[in-house]
Formats: C-alpha cells, sequence, structure tokens
C-alpha cells in the first residue's frame, strides 16, 4: 500500500497533472491527423522530456499515447480513415453509425470505451507489473532469448499478409543493430573504423525517420486534406445504454489487456480480435455487425486502448517493449540513465507507481475532455493546416535527433532511416519490425550467447520457461502462416468486402486483413 | 492519384529489384562476418554467429520476394516528382548546415523553403510563420528547457 502512496504523491504536483493535460490535448489532434499515429506523436515530442525530471516525461508522453490511440477513431468513425492502425477495427461501425446520422453517438461510444479499456487496463497493468517485476528477477539469459525471440517472431508474424516483408524488415533491423561492439567479445562488427559506429546507431533517431520523417516525405507526394463533417441528431446517454455497451467493453478490455502483454503487439491487433470475440459472443444478432453496432464499435475501441497499458507491462518490467510507442517510452527512460527492467521496481518504486496512477489519471482526462468536446474536436482538428504542419514534424525531428547527445551524427542517422522508410512504405515492408529487431536483436543474441557459455551446451532450451516461451513462439509461427496461406488461397479466389465473414476467431490477432486495408484507405485519399 | 493509374504503374519488378537488392545486402553481411574474429570460449557461437544467420536467411528470403513478386507502384506521380526530391534535398542541406548557420537561421530558411513547396502561396504569411516557429522553438527548447541548440552564425548574439 505504501507504494501506492509515494506514486500518489509523485503525481500530485501541479506541474505533472499540467503536463497529463497537455499530453492529452496534443495526442487527442496528432492522433486524429492521418498519418501521425501515437508512436510519432511520441516520437517527436520526445526531445521535450529530455529536460524534465523522468516522471513528469513520462506522463506528458503517456497522456500523448492515451489520447493519440483514442482519437486516431475519430477519423476513422467519421470519414473511414484511421488516424492510427489501431483504430482499423472501429471503421466498418463506428462509420456505419456516422452514415446513419449517428455520428455523435458513435463519438460518444468511442471516448467511453476508450477511456473504461484504458482505465481498466492500468488497474490490471498496475496489479500485474509488480509481481511479473518481481519474478522476473530471476530470468536468466536464455529467458530473455526466448522472450526477444518470441516477441520478434510475433511482430513479423502480425504483418498480415506481408510476412515474408515483415521478416525481410525484422531482420534488417537485427542487422543494424550488429553494427557497434559486440557486448560479449568487445568486437567493433561492421563499423568501417568510425568511432561514431563504434558505440552503436541509437534507434531513437532510426524509428524518427523511419516514422516520422518518411511519412512527412509522403505527404509532400500527396498534399492529402482531411475533411471531416459530424452532422446529425444530437445523442443523450442514459442507463439502458450504458448497459448495452458494459459487456462488450469489458470483454474488449479484458482482450486488449491480454493481447496488449504479448511483447511486440500492442492495441492494434487486440481491437481485431476483441471485435470478433464480441460478434462471437452477440449470438443471435451479430447480423447487425459492421453495419453500425454500437457493441462491435465499443469491444473494438476499449481493446485498443485496454492494449497501451497491456504494452506497459513488458516495457516497464522486461525492458522488451510491448509494441513501437513503448520503444519510446523505453528511451524516454533510458535517456535519464534508467533502466526499465525489473530493477526499476526496487530502485525507482516513486516513478513505477506513478506512471501507474499517473496513466489512470490519464485516462480519467481523456474521458472528461473526450466527453465533453465531441463536437470540438473534429472542427479543430480539420483546421490543422498541413501545408505548415509536415515542414514543422521535419524540423521537430531534426532538432530532436540533435538533441540526443548534440550531435548532427544522430541526424544522419534519422535522415537515412527517413529514406528507408520512405521506400519501405512504398514498396510495402512494414516498418514496426525493423524497430523492434533493432531493440531485441542484441537482446536475443546476448541472451543467446551468455546461456551458452553458461550451460556449455543447448540443454537450457528445456528449462520451463525457456520451454513454454519455445512452444509459444512456434504456436505463433504456425498460427501466422496458417493465416497467410489462407490469405493467398482468398485472394486468389476473389477479391472480397472485408468484414463480412470471418468465422475464425482463434488465430490472435490474424484477423488484420482490415489492419493493412485500413492502412490502405488513409494511402489511397 | 486514382485507383486506375497506380494499377497501370504497378508491376512486379519492384518487388523482384528490393529482392535482388536483399540478397546482396546479404552477401555482403557474409563477406564482412568471414573476418570477424572466432569466439573466445568452446560454447559461445562467436561474434560472427549472429551475422551469418541474418545473413542466410535474407538470402532465402529475398530470393522467395524475387519468386513471388507481387504488384506495388514504388515510384512517385510524375507530377509529384519534383516536389518529393526538392524536400529530400531541402532536408539533406538543412541537416549539412544546421550548425554552421546556426538553428535559428537554418530552421527559419528550411521552414520558408518547405512550406512554399507544400503549396502556400501567401509570402508575406510563409515569413511570419517560419520566423515565428523557429523563434517559438528556440526560446522554448534553448532557454526553457536547457537543451543545447547550435547558434552558428548568430553566435554571441543570442
Amino acid at each position: 500500500m505504501n507504494d501506492w502512496l509515494i506514486g500518489l504523491q509523485a503525481i500530485a504536483d501541479p506541474l505533472v497533472l499540467l503536463l497529463i493535460l497537455c499530453g492529452v490535448l496534443i495526442g487527442i489532434v496528432v492522433g486524429a491527423l492521418p498519418g501521425i499515429s501515437a508512436t510519432v506523436g511520441v516520437a517527436i515530442l520526445l526531445p521535450f522530456t529530455f529536460a524534465m525530471e523522468p516522471l513528469q516525461g513520462m506522463m506528458l508522453l503517456l497522456g500523448i499515447y492515451g489520447g493519440a490511440v483514442y482519437a486516431g477513431s475519430i477519423p476513422a468513425i467519421l470519414v473511414r480513415a484511421p488516424g492510427t492502425p489501431a483504430s482499423a477495427a472501429s471503421v466498418d461501425d463506428g462509420n456505419a453509425l456516422t452514415r446513419q446520422g449517428q455520428a455523435s453517438q458513435a463519438l460518444k461510444v468511442s471516448v467511453l470505451a476508450s477511456s473504461l479499456g484504458g482505465i481498466i487496463g492500468v488497474i490490471f497493468l498496475a496489479l500485474l507489473a509488480p509481481v511479473l517485476a518481481h519474478f522476473a528477477l530471476g530470468f536468466g539469459p536464455a529467458a530473455y532469448f526466448m522472450l526477444a525471440l518470441l516477441a520478434l517472431t510475433v511482430v513479423a508474424a502480425v504483418s498480415e499478409g506481408r510476412m515474408i516483408k515483415g521478416l525481410i524488415s525484422g531482420l534488417i533491423g537485427v542487422g543494424i543493430a550488429l553494427i557497434g561492439l559486440d557486448t560479449i567479445q568487445g568486437y567493433p562488427r561492421l563499423t568501417g573504423g568510425s568511432p561514431e559506429l563504434a558505440s552503436g546507431i541509437d534507434y531513437i533517431p532510426v524509428m524518427i525517420g523511419l516514422f516520422a520523417v518518411a511519412e512527412a516525405f509522403l505527404q509532400f507526394e500527396r498534399k492529402f486534406k482531411l475533411k471531416m463533417q459530424a452532422k446529425g441528431q444530437k445523442f443523450t446517454a442514459s442507463f439502458g445504454w450504458l448497459k448495452k455497451l458494459a459487456p462488450s467493453s469489458l470483454l474488449g478490455s479484458f482482450v486488449g489487456f491480454i493481447i496488449g502483454v504479448i511483447p511486440g503487439t500492442g492495441g492494434d491487433i487486440g481491437s481485431f480480435v476483441a471485435y470478433n470475440e464480441a460478434k462471437r459472443t452477440a449470438r443471435k444478432d451479430k447480423k447487425r455487425f459492421g453495419k453500425g453496432d454500437i457493441r462491435g464499435l465499443a469491444a473494438a475501441e476499449s481493446s485498443k486502448n485496454a492494449g497501451t497499458a497491456g504494452a506497459l507491462v513488458p516495457t516497464l518490467t522486461l525492458g522488451i517493449p510491448g509494441d513501437v510507442t513503448s520503444a519510446v517510452l523505453i528511451g524516454a527512460i533510458t535517456v535519464h540513465g534508467l533502466q526499465p527492467g525489473p530493477s526499476l521496481f526496487e530502485g525507482s518504486p516513486d516513478l513505477v507507481n506513478g506512471i501507474f496512477i499517473g496513466f489512470l489519471v490519464v485516462y480519467l482526462v481523456l474521458l472528461l475532455l473526450g466527453w465533453l468536446g465531441t463536437g470540438v474536436w473534429s472542427p479543430v482538428i480539420e483546421k490543422v493546416p498541413s501545408t505548415y504542419l509536415w515542414p514543422a514534424v521535419i524540423v521537430l525531428s531534426v532538432l530532436g535527433c540533435y538533441s540526443l547527445r548534440s550531435s548532427i551524427f544522430d541526424v544522419a542517422v534519422m535522415l537515412v532511416a527517413a529514406g528507408l522508410g520512405y521506400i519501405m512504405i512504398k514498396a510495402g515492408f512494414p516498418l514496426a519490425p525493423l524497430i523492434i529487431g533493432m531493440i531485441l536483436g542484441p537482446i536475443a543474441e546476448e541472451g543467446f550467447r551468455r546461456a551458452m557459455i553458461i550451460e556449455g551446451d543447448l540443454s537450457w532450451v528445456m528449462e520451463p520457461l525457456p520451454l513454454v516461451l519455445l512452444a509459444m513462439t512456434v504456436a505463433s509461427v504456425v498460427l501466422a502462416v496458417r493465416r497467410e496461406l489462407r490469405l493467398r488461397r482468398e485472394s486468389a479466389v476473389e477479391e472480397e468486402g472485408p468484414g463480412e465473414e470471418e468465422p475464425d476467431a482463434e488465430a490472435p490477432g490474424l484477423e488484420g486483413t482490415s489492419s493493412a486495408e485500413g492502412d490502405e484507405v488513409r494511402r489511397s485519399q | 492519384m486514382t485507383v486506375d493509374t497506380e494499377m497501370q504503374n504497378s508491376s512486379r519488378t519492384a518487388d523482384r529489384v528490393f529482392g535482388v537488392v536483399i540478397i546482396v545486402l546479404a552477401a555482403a553481411l557474409a563477406a564482412a562476418a568471414l573476418s570477424f574474429p572466432p569466439s573466445a570460449q568452446d560454447s559461445d557461437p562467436g561474434t560472427a554467429a549472429l551475422p551469418w544467420l541474418i545473413a542466410i536467411a535474407l538470402a532465402g528470403l529475398g530470393a522467395v520476394l524475387v519468386a513471388r513478386a507481387e504488384p506495388n507502384t514504388v515510384a512517385p506521380p510524375r507530377e509529384a516528382r519534383v516536389t518529393i526530391a526538392s524536400i529530400v534535398l531541402l532536408t539533406v542541406v538543412y541537416a549539412l548546415v544546421f550548425t554552421t548557420l546556426g538553428f535559428l537561421i537554418a530552421t527559419f530558411l528550411y521552414l520558408n523553403a518547405a512550406i512554399r513547396l507544400m503549396g502556400e502561396r501567401r509570402l508575406a504569411r510563409v515569413v511570419l510563420i517560419s520566423a515565428a516557429f523557429s523563434a517559438a522553438l528556440y526560446l522554448l527548447f534553448a532557454e526553457m528547457l536547457a537543451v543545447y541548440l547550435p547558434s552558428g552564425l548568430l553566435e554571441g548574439i543570442i
């Protein structure tokens, strides 16, 4: 109990609360803008946190994270263009409601379910993380190797319909991470004698280049203009309405959290799984799903935000990012000389518990702002002029990379990554595996080699924990391959309408044809 | 760009080219790994093991990509080629002069050019917004957040 008081004390500071408020506001705006996902928002605002206390910085970033993941659904509901990938599952039902003149109701469902999902997720996070962190103290190199391997497979496996390209992207990430001193033998790999390369390539500039600047370049090519109109009847919530939403929102929150905990997944996939689960459990009247059912919307919405909290579980307890956005959060913690992992829970209880309580406050603030501002946000977001926005994004990216170490080298890395990201997006290579590969490659290699040195042979594979993780890795590969084969068969037969009939809900997260498709919707406009 | 033209422009060539590039990369990595020292301990797979693994896997995946190439459009639409080339070049120049000109001047000039490239035609507005944005960022970062930013030409003045 004492720990919670420490956390509460850390949060009960006017500046921290102000930062949460700013974060949520910024998050809502950037999340709703097409092209700026939660990842980009958090990455380009990371430099603002360098001069802050770790907790203050985390609160700003978590506010952006929660707000952006929620707000991605605003354009998804209004114009079928998800602002962030996690909102792709909300497109069908949300936009159907809009077309029926129920935009206001859909937006209220979205904010209520997102906040509820976030709140439930954070409560689970706060209960589970300390236990897991304690447990993780006993993790040896073998467990870390297997965890990293699992996350790498999952992230490549969820690149729906583009598994080959996902794997290539992940391997390139692992390859980039080779550059620099090998942690065990101290041998400089692929440095070409350059002292800058010997210390390795930081993943933050790579991430900013890949996600933010590459997207900015694309926007110069497209000159996208967002038009959102929220016409239709006013909506007032009633008790019966809440009662109707409750089961699917709770279901969505559970599913979203659990899937979010799996390293490498985050909220993007959970929302599809939750949507399908809600549809499956609706039994007799599932026909309305996809045609404007508020239960389907609530499941997808609650799940994506519960996933943000779930993603923090491996991030904080193991230092293994739950998704790409939480990888930036790791950067925000390590920049202050702290290391996410079991020791963080012992060494900085104020930070850890402050994060739990602060993230809860984020979702309370989001509920308040989102509910009151349902009608306000879309006109505001519509007015953000892309003409000024994207040049500003590039400037912030350059500034951010420079300020990491006051060195133009990181800016150069960022620019190379931006060029690479631009080509990768155009050629259909998913970006997330590259970053996850870059972070996890070294963890996997070091874990494997240390385990081999300690044990002398491969016998560590048979220990309980590594074995369980290995089984999960194999299962995710099998499911992904099955899904991939089925996708190929389906696309070979004919192009079917999205989300019409999807009987198989067992393959976790691999129900994501529409995720890639949501991306297409965004890109083709 | 409409869906029609996108379909017309798309071909399997891009995937095949990327497949070959990836195989070449894999070969280069393998070649580099040849000169890596052997491991110091018997059971340690050594510093060259992971590079080899990546090289083999990448080569295999590259071959699959060549064999199962799918149609897609990589080249930017004709009318956007000049714009995209200009913004990339402009950003590289911005990074090159970032320390010599200093943050304020470099950012002001970059924003002027980039915003106009984005299609804004009202010149006074472009200049005003560029100046205001660079100054605001400088104040926020250098003054309030105490992040070091190069002053460049304005060394000693600000």
